[in-house]
């Protein structure tokens, strides 16, 4: 059901009182906004359907408070799928959550990630009014990219309404292998496959390295040779709970990213993304691996939640800039701070 | 012009080269897009960083507007000169500064030429997705400025998708690093509101491409349709099939003809609509694929079908499309090339609305579409010296512009808006939603140096133009004039 009408008064209240806004779907990411406690939450639950889907187009419009399975439905009964493989919180995560949290899967550097699938977008701008950019179509350059720029701005700029998704036929096989083994021999394969014809993910968990094929039934041997010696087939479990982050840890949840060939260090709870991403669980932020990668919060133990931080350098600075062009009131929350304070 | 305090402050730079001799100048007048020039009152050409640096400031300082240039291929005047600013050429920064066969990523200087990159790497069995037609000469700067596509986008996307870091250059001189080592930088993404800015955020200094491994098998397939109704269709059965091909492309009769005559690429002259179907994947799949493929084509009516798959063959198939724009210039004194995307159902709706003003203009027009990615190229002949011709090809222009929004697509897929449409600007957005635009332009240029009226209206210029915006497409007025 349309609810633009709805949430805008919401957020023309919000405004009036002075009120800082923060936009959520189905609450499933919460864990993201630490300090938005405060904030009126303004929730697009309601705010779903799917608005036009042409298969043969790649190309599904859809209104944010869609809740992520049933966009995955729709597309799979049409042989199509989301290749950036949001992470599955729970049945209550919807597509503006995803969007706005930008969380890609294991498919990131082969397929790409949300931004990379994400064509135009409606939304209620921190003014409060309605603005559309990018559209349905493939490619689009007229006018910046504020599509793209609201992927992963974890509602600081506006409150999405309406997505538009580049989606894609479902491969013909899809199989994960595993390879038990420690954590710097798991490196040393990610780097050597990282040219496998077919290689849709690679990831390091529970002493298991899981590499997973994606594309017709005739090159899957080709892609099993090339593996080599001691992967064996394996059920997508693995993967998933790689995806999905359920791993079990009772410390906080700190994310690295960085280069692929950065040294293996820490108490390393998973891989992913090739070795691009690292997640490690420890109470104070785990040694930063320097120019190599950076560290950010994620998500919180039991315990109290570290002293975290803005960016401070020249590219954080610029980024509020553009938030406080955006949002010269502050109606909206800030993006949150997730830098470790030195 | 720019006054002499200026250029002499600019005249002390080492390490840039500065072009005062008018006849040397006049090179810099236009772009692609050489309807518009405008004698450039001073070239620079740094050579080195600091060089750039010291020019930016000394133009910051005085309030001197800043153009950049790459190889000037652009088709939308986004390098056209400014009568009171410094063109600033950045086609000395050519290296090739990195290549890291592991990570599978080559960084390397602004004005370092697409082709020249995937050249570089070619021997590490890698190469550089996005493939405009002009990439022997357009620059990786330009590219990321445009976001520029090419026959390969369907499948491996966009600059944007091929682009992993970016060292930018503010107006100020300030430098920053966008995109982090890894895949994922915390905070707003500024890497991706970086591509197809057209110089007017800050200037593309260094840039960090992803690369991919050549594939191991190739194949091109040329179908013949009798109108060009069926040859869509064909694209969205190839596309229902779950296929998704490395390039799928499609020519009108005009153009099949024009590219014919220009290079003799073998294309079937009776057809009304040509598809080339690019694809690729490992040596086990290559043939299945493409035996599934021809199956669905000519179940779609193909008339002729014709498969490539060894290089030279590929090679003399795809040139007459990749020389589609010069072949095409071959038969009139000027073509005016359209840029607009549309959602691909609505091709036949389209194609007949741009043949009706054909008509109307009494100007024929050439139709070369990215057919996959619903990016379509027409062709509008025209003679310039002829000025009644040339304001019925801008008109005409126009109105495709008019007619692709209509049909909910946009007025640029991959060219920009530079100065060529930025009145239409006005028809796709709101007051509002450029409001927006101006809002993220004074966060990265808060004197507004970069680029001035480009790519962006003002509020005063739509006003001015007098198309207010209706909302989702319905045009008021599709035949005013552009300029
Ligand atoms: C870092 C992080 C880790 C998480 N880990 C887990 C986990 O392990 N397990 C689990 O079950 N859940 C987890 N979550 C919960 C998280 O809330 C969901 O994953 C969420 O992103 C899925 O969509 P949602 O609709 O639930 O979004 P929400 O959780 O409601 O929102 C997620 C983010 O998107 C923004 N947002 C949502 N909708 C919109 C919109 N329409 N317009 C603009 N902004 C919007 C919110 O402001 C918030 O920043 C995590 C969240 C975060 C942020
Ligand atoms: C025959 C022909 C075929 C073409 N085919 C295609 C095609 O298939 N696909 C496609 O997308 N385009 C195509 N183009 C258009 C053009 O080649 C692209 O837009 C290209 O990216 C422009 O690169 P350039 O180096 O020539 O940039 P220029 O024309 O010099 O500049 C283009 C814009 O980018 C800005 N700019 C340039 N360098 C930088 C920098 N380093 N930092 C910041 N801003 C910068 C300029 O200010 C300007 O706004 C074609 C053009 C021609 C003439």
């Amino acid at each position: 059901m349309d609810q633009s009408d709805a949430l805008q008064r919401v957020v023309h209240a919000a405004i009036s009182q002075r009120q800082v806004v923060r936009p959520g779907g189905g609450g499933t990411k919460e864990f993201l906004l630490p300090a938005a406690a405060d904030a009126v939450l303004v929730s697009t639950a309601e705010h779903e359907g799917i608005l036009h889907y042409h298969p043969d187009e790649l190309v599904i419009r859809v209104r944010s408070g869609t809740r992520l399975i049933d966009l995955q439905a729709t597309l799979s009964e049409a042989g199509q799928y989301l290749p950036c493989e949001p992470p599955s919180f729970g049945a209550a995560g919807t597509v503006g959550g995803m969007v706005a949290a930008g969380l890609a899967g294991p498919s990131r550097p082969y397929v790409g990630g949300v931004r990379d699938y994400v064509l135009g977008m409606k939304l209620i701008l921190p003014s409060g009014e309605i603005a559309a950019f990018g559209g349905d179509v493939m490619k689009n350059v007229a006018g910046y990219d504020i599509t793209r720029l609201n992927v992963g701005a974890r509602g600081s700029l506006g409150l999405i309404l309406e997505v538009a998704l580049k989606v894609l036929p479902i491969p013909e096989v899809v199989q994960v292998y595993g390879l038990t083994c420690d954590p710097s021999l798991a490196q040393r394969h990610m780097l050597a496959q990282r040219r496998l014809t077919g290689l849709s993910a690679s990831a390091y968990c529970d002493g298991e390295l899981l590499v997973r094929y994606q594309g017709s039934k005739r090159a899957k041997t080709a892609f099993e040779q090339a593996l080599g010696q001691g992967f064996v087939p394996v059920s997508n479990a693995g993967l998933a709970a790689v995806r999905d982050l359920s791993f079990a840890h009772t410390e906080h949840l700190w994310r690295w990213d960085g280069a692929v060939d950065a040294p293996v260090t820490g108490r390393l709870v998973a891989m992913d993304w090739g070795g691009a991403l690292r997640w490690f669980a420890s109470d104070v932020a785990p040694h930063n691996a320097g120019d190599k990668g950076v560290i950010t919060w994620f998500r919180p133990s039991e315990g109290v939640l570290p002293a975290l931080t803005l960016r401070a350098d020249g590219v954080g600075r610029l980024q509020q800039r553009v938030k406080t062009a955006l949002d010269a009131n502050g109606s909206f929350i800030g993006y949150p701070a997730l830098r470790p304070s030195s | 012009m720019l006054s002499e305090v200026i250029t002499s402050s600019l005249r002390q730079i080492d390490d840039l080269e500065l072009i005062e001799d008018p006849s040397r100048r006049k090179v810099y007048e236009s772009d692609g897009l050489t309807a518009i020039a405008q004698m450039p009152p001073l070239v620079g050409l740094p050579n080195s960083l600091q060089a750039l640096q010291e020019a930016l400031r000394i133009c910051h300082n005085h309030g001197v507007p800043m153009v950049a240039r790459g190889a000037g291929t652009g088709l939308s005047g986004g390098a056209t000169p400014l009568a009171d600013g410094l063109l600033i050429g950045l086609a000395k920064f050519n290296r090739i500064l990195e290549i890291d066969p592991v990570k599978m990523t080559a960084r390397v200087e602004p004005g370092v030429t697409n082709l020249a990159i995937s050249k570089a790497v070619a021997s590490a069995g890698l190469f550089y997705a996005p493939d405009p037609s002009s990439q022997i000469a357009c620059t990786i700067g330009g590219n990321v400025a445009e976001n520029s596509g090419g026959v390969h986008c369907l499948k491996y996307g966009l600059t944007l998708h091929n682009v992993c870091a970016l060292k930018i250059m503010l107006a100020d001189g300030e430098v920053l690093s966008l995109g982090g080592t890894g895949l994922w930088e915390d905070g707003l993404d500024l890497l991706a509101l970086l591509h197809g800015s057209e110089g007017l955020l800050g200037l593309v200094i260094e840039v960090t491409v992803a690369l991919r491994p050549v594939p191991e098998a190739v194949t091109v397939l040329m179908a013949g349709f009798k109108d060009t109704n069926a040859a869509a269709n064909a694209v969205s059965a190839v596309i229902q099939a779950g296929v998704l091909p490395a390039g799928l492309e499609m020519m009108d009769r005009l153009a099949i003809q024009a590219a014919e005559d220009f290079v003799h690429a073998g294309y079937p002259l009776e057809a009304d609509a040509l598809l080339l179907c690019e694809l690729d994947g490992s040596d086990a799949e290559i043939a299945g694929l493409s035996e599934a493929v021809q199956a669905v084509l000519q179940a779609a009516g193909a008339d002729s079908l014709v498969e490539a798959s060894d290089a030279a063959a590929r090679a003399r198939l795809w040139l007459g499309r990749k020389a589609a724009f010069p072949a095409v210039g071959r038969i009139a004194p000027d073509y005016y090339c359209m840029d607009g995307t549309i959602p691909r159902r609505h091709l036949a709706e389209v194609l007949a609305a741009i043949t009706d003003r054909s008509v109307h203009y009494g100007l024929p027009v050439a139709n070369v579409f990215h057919a996959g990615d619903g990016n379509l190229h027409p062709l509008i002949l025209y003679d310039a010296n002829d000025s009644d011709q040339f304001q019925r090809a801008e008109a005409f222009g126009a109105d495709v512009l008019a007619i692709c929004l209509q049909f909910g697509g946009t007025i640029t897929g991959e060219h920009g808006v530079g100065l060529e449409k930025i009145d239409q600007m006005c028809n796709q957005f709101t007051a509002l939603e450029l409001a927006v635009f101006h809002a993220v332009k004074s966060a990265f240029d808060p004197s507004g140096l970069l680029n001035p009226g480009k790519a962006i209206p003002t509020l005063n210029r739509c006003a001015e133009f007098g198309a207010m915006h209706v909302h989702q497409g319905a045009q008021k007025h599709p035949e005013l004039p552009r300029f």
